[in-house]
Protein backbone atom coordinates (compact mmCIF):
# COMPACT_ATOMS: atom_id res chain seq x y z
CA UNK A 1 0.00 0.00 0.00
CA UNK A 2 2.64 2.11 0.97
CA UNK A 3 4.65 1.46 -2.21
CA UNK A 4 1.55 2.52 -4.24
CA UNK A 5 1.05 5.46 -2.90
CA UNK A 6 4.43 6.30 -3.28
CA UNK A 7 4.23 5.75 -6.71
CA UNK A 8 1.30 8.02 -7.01
CA UNK A 9 2.90 10.62 -5.37
CA UNK A 10 5.86 10.93 -7.44
CA UNK A 11 3.93 10.07 -10.86
CA UNK A 12 1.12 12.68 -9.79
CA UNK A 13 4.28 15.22 -8.97
CA UNK A 14 6.23 14.42 -12.46
CA UNK A 15 2.62 14.71 -14.42
CA UNK A 16 2.11 18.37 -13.27
CA UNK A 17 5.02 18.91 -15.84
CA UNK A 18 2.22 18.88 -18.52
CA UNK A 19 0.36 22.04 -19.20
CA UNK A 20 -2.92 22.49 -17.83
CA UNK A 21 -4.22 22.86 -21.72
CA UNK A 22 -3.06 19.16 -21.69
CA UNK A 23 -3.73 17.69 -18.21
CA UNK A 24 -5.76 14.77 -19.79
CA UNK A 25 -2.33 13.62 -21.78
CA UNK A 26 -0.77 14.08 -18.54
CA UNK A 27 -2.65 11.73 -16.61
CA UNK A 28 -2.71 8.99 -19.73
CA UNK A 29 1.26 9.08 -19.66
CA UNK A 30 1.38 9.33 -15.37
CA UNK A 31 -1.31 6.35 -15.73
CA UNK A 32 0.52 4.17 -18.35
CA UNK A 33 3.50 4.86 -15.89
CA UNK A 34 1.80 3.25 -12.77
CA UNK A 35 1.23 -0.13 -14.66
CA UNK A 36 5.10 -0.32 -15.47
CA UNK A 37 5.85 0.67 -12.46
CA UNK A 38 3.31 -1.98 -10.74
CA UNK A 39 4.56 -4.61 -13.36
CA UNK A 40 8.77 -3.97 -13.01
CA UNK A 41 9.01 -3.17 -9.14
CA UNK A 42 10.04 0.08 -7.73
CA UNK A 43 13.17 -0.55 -9.78
CA UNK A 44 11.46 1.35 -12.89
CA UNK A 45 9.81 3.87 -10.36
CA UNK A 46 12.73 6.56 -10.67
CA UNK A 47 13.02 5.48 -14.84
CA UNK A 48 9.32 6.11 -15.59
CA UNK A 49 8.94 9.21 -13.45
CA UNK A 50 11.60 11.05 -15.30
CA UNK A 51 10.43 9.82 -18.56
CA UNK A 52 6.81 11.27 -17.51
CA UNK A 53 8.43 14.67 -16.51
CA UNK A 54 10.37 15.02 -19.56
CA UNK A 55 7.69 14.45 -21.72
CA UNK A 56 5.58 16.82 -19.80
CA UNK A 57 8.12 19.48 -20.49
CA UNK A 58 8.69 18.58 -24.10
CA UNK A 59 4.81 19.10 -24.50
CA UNK A 60 4.73 22.35 -22.49
CA UNK A 61 8.13 23.85 -24.45
CA UNK A 62 5.86 22.87 -27.86
CA UNK A 63 3.07 24.32 -26.98
CA UNK A 64 4.65 27.54 -25.91
CA UNK A 65 6.25 27.92 -29.20
CA UNK A 66 3.04 27.08 -30.94
CA UNK A 67 1.47 29.69 -28.83
CA UNK A 68 4.00 32.33 -28.88
CA UNK A 69 4.61 31.57 -32.76
CA UNK A 70 0.61 32.44 -33.29
CA UNK A 71 0.21 35.03 -30.89
CA UNK A 72 -0.42 38.36 -31.96
CA UNK A 73 2.97 40.33 -32.43
CA UNK A 74 0.91 42.45 -35.29
CA UNK A 75 -1.21 43.96 -33.16
CA UNK A 76 1.51 44.15 -30.10
CA UNK A 77 3.37 46.26 -32.35
CA UNK A 78 0.16 48.46 -33.33
CA UNK A 79 0.26 49.53 -29.94
CA UNK A 80 3.81 50.37 -29.51
CA UNK A 81 3.78 53.55 -31.38
CA UNK A 82 2.11 56.12 -29.46
CA UNK A 83 4.25 55.49 -26.23
CA UNK A 84 7.46 54.88 -27.39
CA UNK A 85 7.31 57.73 -29.61
CA UNK A 86 6.33 60.10 -26.64
CA UNK A 87 9.36 58.22 -24.36
CA UNK A 88 11.65 59.07 -27.03
CA UNK A 89 10.67 62.52 -27.04
CA UNK A 90 10.78 63.06 -23.24
CA UNK A 91 14.51 61.17 -23.46
CA UNK A 92 15.73 63.16 -25.68
CA UNK A 93 13.67 66.66 -24.38
CA UNK A 94 15.79 65.41 -21.03
CA UNK A 95 18.74 64.94 -22.76
CA UNK A 96 18.93 68.51 -24.53
CA UNK A 97 17.70 71.10 -22.23
CA UNK A 98 19.97 70.73 -19.24
CA UNK A 99 22.60 71.07 -20.73
CA UNK A 100 22.80 72.30 -24.47
CA UNK A 101 23.45 75.97 -24.39
CA UNK A 102 24.56 76.82 -28.38
CA UNK A 103 22.85 77.69 -30.97
CA UNK A 104 22.08 77.00 -33.71
CA UNK A 105 21.72 73.76 -32.96
CA UNK A 106 23.51 70.95 -34.98
CA UNK A 107 21.64 69.09 -37.22
CA UNK A 108 21.80 65.69 -34.84
CA UNK A 109 19.49 67.47 -32.11
CA UNK A 110 17.55 68.09 -35.02
CA UNK A 111 16.87 64.63 -36.03
CA UNK A 112 16.71 63.64 -32.14
CA UNK A 113 14.28 66.16 -31.03
CA UNK A 114 12.35 67.07 -34.51
CA UNK A 115 12.35 63.38 -35.29
CA UNK A 116 10.85 62.59 -32.18
CA UNK A 117 8.30 64.98 -32.20
CA UNK A 118 6.88 64.44 -35.52
CA UNK A 119 7.24 60.07 -34.01
CA UNK A 120 4.50 61.51 -31.60
CA UNK A 121 2.67 63.40 -34.20
CA UNK A 122 3.08 60.52 -36.92
CA UNK A 123 1.67 58.58 -33.87
CA UNK A 124 -1.32 60.45 -33.24
CA UNK A 125 -2.41 60.20 -36.77
CA UNK A 126 -1.67 56.69 -36.69
CA UNK A 127 0.69 57.29 -39.72
CA UNK A 128 2.79 54.72 -40.91
CA UNK A 129 5.46 56.16 -42.92
CA UNK A 130 5.75 59.59 -41.12
CA UNK A 131 6.19 57.48 -37.94
CA UNK A 132 8.45 55.13 -39.73
CA UNK A 133 10.57 58.12 -41.19
CA UNK A 134 10.98 59.80 -37.95
CA UNK A 135 11.94 56.85 -35.80
CA UNK A 136 14.88 56.33 -38.50
CA UNK A 137 16.34 59.92 -38.13
CA UNK A 138 16.24 59.45 -34.98
CA UNK A 139 18.24 56.06 -34.66
CA UNK A 140 20.26 57.88 -37.04
CA UNK A 141 21.11 60.82 -35.05
CA UNK A 142 21.40 58.85 -32.10
CA UNK A 143 23.62 55.66 -33.64
CA UNK A 144 25.74 58.57 -35.47
CA UNK A 145 28.29 59.21 -32.32
CA UNK A 146 29.05 55.32 -31.88
CA UNK A 147 30.68 55.29 -35.31
CA UNK A 148 32.58 59.08 -34.76
CA UNK A 149 29.65 60.93 -36.97
CA UNK A 150 29.45 62.84 -33.74
CA UNK A 151 26.03 64.99 -33.45
CA UNK A 152 27.01 67.88 -35.61
CA UNK A 153 28.56 68.76 -38.37
CA UNK A 154 31.53 70.83 -35.90
CA UNK A 155 31.52 67.67 -33.81
CA UNK A 156 32.49 65.42 -36.25
CA UNK A 157 35.23 62.81 -34.68
CA UNK A 158 33.43 62.82 -31.58
CA UNK A 159 33.82 59.00 -30.29
CA UNK A 160 30.87 59.23 -27.69
CA UNK A 161 28.76 62.05 -26.25
CA UNK A 162 27.21 60.45 -23.68
CA UNK A 163 29.21 59.62 -20.56
CA UNK A 164 30.28 56.14 -19.61
CA UNK A 165 29.77 55.72 -16.08
CA UNK A 166 25.88 56.14 -16.17
CA UNK A 167 23.16 54.73 -18.05
CA UNK A 168 24.06 55.41 -21.78
CA UNK A 169 20.66 57.17 -22.70
CA UNK A 170 21.94 57.28 -26.29
CA UNK A 171 22.77 53.55 -26.71
CA UNK A 172 19.77 52.99 -24.82
CA UNK A 173 17.50 54.62 -27.19
CA UNK A 174 18.68 52.72 -30.47
CA UNK A 175 16.34 49.11 -29.56
CA UNK A 176 13.42 51.72 -29.34
CA UNK A 177 13.86 53.57 -32.14
CA UNK A 178 14.28 50.71 -34.21
CA UNK A 179 11.15 48.72 -32.24
CA UNK A 180 9.08 52.24 -33.05
CA UNK A 181 10.28 52.23 -36.86
CA UNK A 182 9.25 48.55 -36.71
CA UNK A 183 6.04 48.54 -34.94
CA UNK A 184 5.47 51.94 -37.40
CA UNK A 185 4.66 48.93 -40.06
CA UNK A 186 2.30 46.66 -38.49
CA UNK A 187 -0.36 49.74 -37.95
CA UNK A 188 -3.32 49.40 -40.24
CA UNK A 189 -2.54 51.11 -43.92
CA UNK A 190 -5.86 53.35 -44.00
CA UNK A 191 -6.74 53.91 -39.69
CA UNK A 192 -9.89 55.04 -38.89
CA UNK A 193 -9.31 58.62 -37.53
CA UNK A 194 -11.33 61.37 -36.12
CA UNK A 195 -10.16 64.90 -35.50
CA UNK A 196 -11.44 63.68 -31.41
CA UNK A 197 -8.93 60.82 -31.34
CA UNK A 198 -6.05 62.17 -33.35
CA UNK A 199 -6.36 65.32 -30.36
CA UNK A 200 -6.67 62.62 -27.52
CA UNK A 201 -3.57 60.78 -28.91
CA UNK A 202 -1.48 64.13 -29.80
CA UNK A 203 -2.09 65.44 -25.84
CA UNK A 204 -1.46 62.09 -24.51
CA UNK A 205 2.26 61.54 -26.58
CA UNK A 206 3.22 65.54 -25.52
CA UNK A 207 2.25 64.89 -21.71
CA UNK A 208 5.37 63.30 -20.98
CA UNK A 209 7.37 65.95 -22.26
CA UNK A 210 5.79 68.88 -20.78
CA UNK A 211 5.63 67.13 -17.68
CA UNK A 212 9.84 67.39 -18.24
CA UNK A 213 9.54 71.04 -19.37
CA UNK A 214 7.82 71.45 -16.22
CA UNK A 215 10.38 69.46 -14.19
CA UNK A 216 13.50 70.82 -16.12
CA UNK A 217 12.54 74.81 -16.42
CA UNK A 218 13.49 76.88 -15.85
CA UNK A 219 17.58 75.40 -15.93
CA UNK A 220 20.18 76.32 -13.72
CA UNK A 221 23.47 78.36 -15.43
CA UNK A 222 24.92 75.92 -17.45
CA UNK A 223 28.73 75.79 -15.30
CA UNK A 224 31.79 77.66 -17.11
CA UNK A 225 34.08 75.65 -18.33
CA UNK A 226 37.07 75.66 -16.50
CA UNK A 227 40.42 75.80 -18.92
CA UNK A 228 43.54 74.62 -17.11
CA UNK A 229 46.57 76.29 -19.74
CA UNK A 230 50.17 74.62 -19.30
CA UNK A 231 52.88 76.76 -20.02
CA UNK A 232 56.19 75.12 -21.16
CA UNK A 233 58.87 75.57 -18.80
CA UNK A 234 61.50 78.61 -20.34
CA UNK A 235 64.35 77.37 -21.92
CA UNK A 236 66.97 75.20 -20.22
CA UNK A 237 64.94 75.45 -16.80
CA UNK A 238 63.45 72.31 -15.64
CA UNK A 239 60.96 73.80 -13.49
CA UNK A 240 57.19 73.42 -13.92
CA UNK A 241 54.67 76.12 -13.77
CA UNK A 242 51.78 76.31 -12.24
CA UNK A 243 48.42 76.63 -14.93
CA UNK A 244 46.71 78.98 -16.04
CA UNK A 245 43.08 78.75 -14.71
CA UNK A 246 40.55 80.76 -16.70
CA UNK A 247 37.03 80.08 -17.27
CA UNK A 248 35.74 79.70 -21.20
CA UNK A 249 32.19 79.77 -22.52
CA UNK A 250 30.07 76.58 -21.53
CA UNK A 251 31.02 73.17 -21.87
CA UNK A 252 29.59 73.11 -25.74
CA UNK A 253 29.36 69.66 -26.31
CA UNK A 254 25.81 68.19 -26.28
CA UNK A 255 26.96 65.58 -23.46
CA UNK A 256 23.86 64.08 -21.51
CA UNK A 257 23.75 63.71 -18.23
CA UNK A 258 22.64 60.74 -16.34
CA UNK A 259 18.77 61.89 -14.92
CA UNK A 260 17.74 59.91 -11.52
CA UNK A 261 14.09 61.91 -11.92
CA UNK A 262 13.98 60.68 -15.71
CA UNK A 263 15.20 57.16 -14.83
CA UNK A 264 12.97 57.05 -11.99
CA UNK A 265 10.05 57.61 -13.92
CA UNK A 266 10.90 54.93 -16.98
CA UNK A 267 11.66 52.66 -14.09
CA UNK A 268 8.14 53.23 -12.84
CA UNK A 269 6.39 53.57 -16.02
CA UNK A 270 8.01 49.97 -16.76
CA UNK A 271 6.59 47.93 -13.69
CA UNK A 272 3.35 50.03 -13.88
CA UNK A 273 3.42 49.00 -17.57
CA UNK A 274 4.42 45.63 -16.33
CA UNK A 275 2.22 45.00 -14.03
CA UNK A 276 -0.91 46.18 -15.93
CA UNK A 277 -0.30 43.97 -18.96
CA UNK A 278 -0.07 40.66 -16.42
CA UNK A 279 -3.51 41.29 -15.24
CA UNK A 280 -4.87 42.17 -18.34
CA UNK A 281 -2.91 39.84 -20.69
CA UNK A 282 -6.54 37.61 -20.57
CA UNK A 283 -8.26 39.86 -22.01
CA UNK A 284 -6.10 41.99 -24.28
CA UNK A 285 -2.69 39.65 -24.78
CA UNK A 286 -1.58 42.56 -27.43
CA UNK A 287 -0.35 45.18 -24.46
CA UNK A 288 1.20 42.33 -22.71
CA UNK A 289 3.33 41.42 -25.19
CA UNK A 290 3.69 44.96 -26.16
CA UNK A 291 5.51 45.24 -22.73
CA UNK A 292 7.44 42.42 -23.17
CA UNK A 293 8.76 43.69 -26.67
CA UNK A 294 9.82 46.84 -24.49
CA UNK A 295 11.35 44.96 -21.90
CA UNK A 296 13.24 43.29 -24.02
CA UNK A 297 14.54 46.32 -26.16
CA UNK A 298 15.67 48.30 -22.73
CA UNK A 299 17.10 44.89 -21.27
CA UNK A 300 20.86 45.86 -21.19
CA UNK A 301 20.16 49.59 -19.54
CA UNK A 302 17.82 48.67 -17.02
CA UNK A 303 20.46 45.62 -15.87
CA UNK A 304 22.90 48.71 -16.24
CA UNK A 305 20.90 50.41 -13.42
CA UNK A 306 19.99 47.42 -11.28
CA UNK A 307 23.93 47.04 -11.21
CA UNK A 308 26.38 49.37 -12.54
CA UNK A 309 28.60 47.14 -15.26
CA UNK A 310 27.86 43.53 -13.57
CA UNK A 311 25.22 43.76 -17.01
CA UNK A 312 25.28 39.68 -16.62
CA UNK A 313 23.36 38.16 -15.04
CA UNK A 314 20.88 41.12 -13.63
CA UNK A 315 19.81 41.54 -17.13
CA UNK A 316 18.09 37.98 -16.46
CA UNK A 317 15.40 40.22 -14.60
CA UNK A 318 13.60 42.22 -17.54
CA UNK A 319 14.42 39.17 -19.97
CA UNK A 320 12.86 36.72 -17.86
CA UNK A 321 9.87 39.29 -16.92
CA UNK A 322 9.26 39.77 -20.53
CA UNK A 323 9.28 36.18 -21.26
CA UNK A 324 7.03 35.46 -18.50
CA UNK A 325 4.89 38.38 -20.13
CA UNK A 326 5.05 36.91 -23.55
CA UNK A 327 3.65 33.49 -22.78
CA UNK A 328 0.81 34.36 -20.33
CA UNK A 329 -0.39 36.31 -23.32
CA UNK A 330 0.66 34.00 -25.79
CA UNK A 331 -1.25 31.26 -24.41
CA UNK A 332 -4.27 33.53 -23.66
CA UNK A 333 -4.35 34.74 -26.73
CA UNK A 334 -4.57 30.88 -28.10
CA UNK A 335 -7.47 30.27 -25.88
CA UNK A 336 -9.64 32.99 -26.79
CA UNK A 337 -8.58 32.13 -30.22
CA UNK A 338 -9.51 29.06 -30.07
CA UNK A 339 -12.84 27.87 -31.19
CA UNK A 340 -13.61 24.96 -28.35
CA UNK A 341 -11.79 24.96 -24.91
CA UNK A 342 -8.40 23.74 -24.93
CA UNK A 343 -8.70 20.26 -25.75
CA UNK A 344 -8.14 19.01 -22.31
CA UNK A 345 -10.46 15.96 -23.12
CA UNK A 346 -9.18 15.54 -26.45
CA UNK A 347 -6.09 12.79 -26.83
CA UNK A 348 -2.99 14.53 -28.52
CA UNK A 349 -2.65 11.83 -30.72
CA UNK A 350 -5.76 12.25 -32.11
CA UNK A 351 -4.86 16.00 -33.14
CA UNK B 1 9.33 6.35 -45.09
CA UNK B 2 12.39 4.37 -42.35
CA UNK B 3 11.18 3.50 -39.20
CA UNK B 4 13.50 3.55 -35.92
CA UNK B 5 13.46 1.00 -34.05
CA UNK B 6 11.03 1.88 -31.61
CA UNK B 7 8.64 2.84 -34.04
CA UNK B 8 8.59 -0.13 -36.14
CA UNK B 9 8.36 -2.30 -32.80
CA UNK B 10 5.10 -0.02 -31.63
CA UNK B 11 3.48 -0.35 -35.00
CA UNK B 12 4.13 -3.79 -34.83
CA UNK B 13 2.68 -4.31 -31.72
CA UNK B 14 -0.83 -2.57 -33.24
CA UNK B 15 -0.99 -4.97 -36.26
CA UNK B 16 -3.07 -7.27 -34.13
CA UNK B 17 -5.70 -4.57 -32.69
CA UNK B 18 -5.50 -1.33 -30.89
CA UNK B 19 -3.95 -1.44 -27.62
CA UNK B 20 -3.33 0.85 -24.98
CA UNK B 21 0.05 2.51 -23.63
CA UNK B 22 1.30 0.21 -21.53
CA UNK B 23 -0.09 -2.99 -23.57
CA UNK B 24 1.72 -1.15 -26.13
CA UNK B 25 5.08 -1.06 -24.73
CA UNK B 26 4.63 -4.50 -23.46
CA UNK B 27 4.00 -5.67 -26.75
CA UNK B 28 6.96 -3.88 -28.45
CA UNK B 29 9.34 -5.13 -25.73
CA UNK B 30 8.13 -8.88 -26.18
CA UNK B 31 8.48 -8.74 -29.86
CA UNK B 32 11.37 -7.18 -30.01
CA UNK B 33 13.22 -10.00 -27.49
CA UNK B 34 13.71 -7.39 -24.97
CA UNK B 35 15.81 -4.76 -27.30
CA UNK B 36 13.16 -2.48 -27.16
CA UNK B 37 12.32 -1.00 -23.51
CA UNK B 38 9.74 2.46 -23.53
CA UNK B 39 8.71 4.30 -20.68
CA UNK B 40 5.83 5.99 -20.56
CA UNK B 41 6.98 9.32 -21.50
CA UNK B 42 9.13 7.68 -24.41
CA UNK B 43 6.07 6.06 -26.01
CA UNK B 44 3.61 9.03 -25.75
CA UNK B 45 6.30 11.14 -27.40
CA UNK B 46 6.87 8.13 -30.54
CA UNK B 47 2.84 7.90 -30.15
CA UNK B 48 2.27 11.70 -30.52
CA UNK B 49 4.57 11.84 -33.90
CA UNK B 50 3.14 9.01 -35.38
CA UNK B 51 -0.10 10.49 -35.29
CA UNK B 52 0.87 13.37 -36.77
CA UNK B 53 2.64 11.33 -39.87
CA UNK B 54 -0.89 9.66 -40.10
CA UNK B 55 0.52 5.82 -38.88
CA UNK B 56 -1.42 5.46 -35.99
CA UNK B 57 -4.40 7.22 -34.52
CA UNK B 58 -6.60 7.60 -31.66
CA UNK B 59 -9.12 4.69 -30.92
CA UNK B 60 -10.81 5.26 -27.66
CA UNK B 61 -10.16 5.85 -23.68
CA UNK B 62 -11.11 3.75 -20.82
CA UNK B 63 -10.70 3.95 -17.18
CA UNK B 64 -10.06 0.66 -15.60
CA UNK B 65 -9.15 0.33 -12.13
CA UNK B 66 -9.11 4.29 -11.37
CA UNK B 67 -6.34 4.71 -14.57
CA UNK B 68 -7.26 6.14 -17.62
CA UNK B 69 -5.90 4.08 -20.85
CA UNK B 70 -5.92 5.33 -24.30
CA UNK B 71 -6.13 3.02 -26.88
CA UNK B 72 -4.36 3.74 -30.52
CA UNK B 73 -4.98 1.79 -33.58
CA UNK B 74 -2.44 1.51 -36.59
CA UNK B 75 -3.87 3.09 -39.54
CA UNK B 76 -3.71 2.34 -43.24
CA UNK B 77 -0.67 4.17 -43.92
CA UNK B 78 1.14 2.70 -40.73
CA UNK B 79 0.35 -0.57 -42.06
CA UNK B 80 1.45 0.27 -45.19
CA UNK B 81 4.94 1.64 -43.53
CA UNK B 82 5.50 -1.31 -41.00
CA UNK B 83 5.12 -3.98 -44.19
CA UNK B 84 7.44 -1.89 -46.45
CA UNK B 85 10.11 -1.96 -43.14
CA UNK B 86 9.73 -5.59 -42.66
CA UNK B 87 10.25 -6.17 -46.38
CA UNK B 88 13.34 -3.86 -46.52
CA UNK B 89 14.45 -5.38 -43.30
CA UNK B 90 14.01 -9.17 -44.74
CA UNK B 91 15.88 -8.03 -47.87
CA UNK B 92 19.07 -6.94 -45.97
CA UNK B 93 18.97 -9.90 -44.09
CA UNK B 94 18.73 -12.35 -46.99
CA UNK B 95 22.10 -10.52 -48.37
CA UNK B 96 24.34 -11.90 -45.41
CA UNK B 97 22.21 -14.89 -44.96
CA UNK B 98 22.36 -16.26 -48.52
CA UNK B 99 24.89 -19.23 -48.83
CA UNK B 100 28.14 -18.21 -50.50
CA UNK B 101 30.50 -20.74 -52.43
CA UNK B 102 33.50 -20.84 -50.48
CA UNK B 103 36.22 -18.52 -51.65
CA UNK B 104 39.06 -20.32 -52.29
CA UNK B 105 42.79 -18.47 -50.96
CA UNK B 106 45.64 -18.46 -53.02
CA UNK B 107 49.01 -18.22 -50.91
CA UNK B 108 52.11 -15.91 -52.57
Amino acid sequence: MTRRRLTDAVTALAAQTFPPSRRTDGRVVRDCARDAIDAAGLRAMTRETLSVAFAGLRVRYGVSVHDVRRAPWRRALAVLPLPLAAALLCVWTFGFVPRYDHWPVGEGWVMLLGGSLLAVVGAALEARWLIFVSALAVLAAAGAPYVGRGTEAALNDTASFFPASGVDLGAASLLPALLLAGSALALPRRPQRSARRVADRLVLGLLPTGLALFHLLPRPTPEQTMIFTHEAPPEGSRTITDPTVSFGAPYPFPELQESGALLGVLGIALVVAAVLSWRAAARRPEAALATALVLVSVAHPVAWKLHGYAVWPHILVPLGAATALTLRAAHAAHRSSSATPASSSEPAASR
Amino acid sequence: MDLRPASYFVLASLLDGPLHGYAIAARAEDLSGGEVRLTAGTLYGALERMSGQGLVEFDREETVDGRLRRYYRITGAGREAVTAEADRLAAAARVVQRPRPSVARSTA
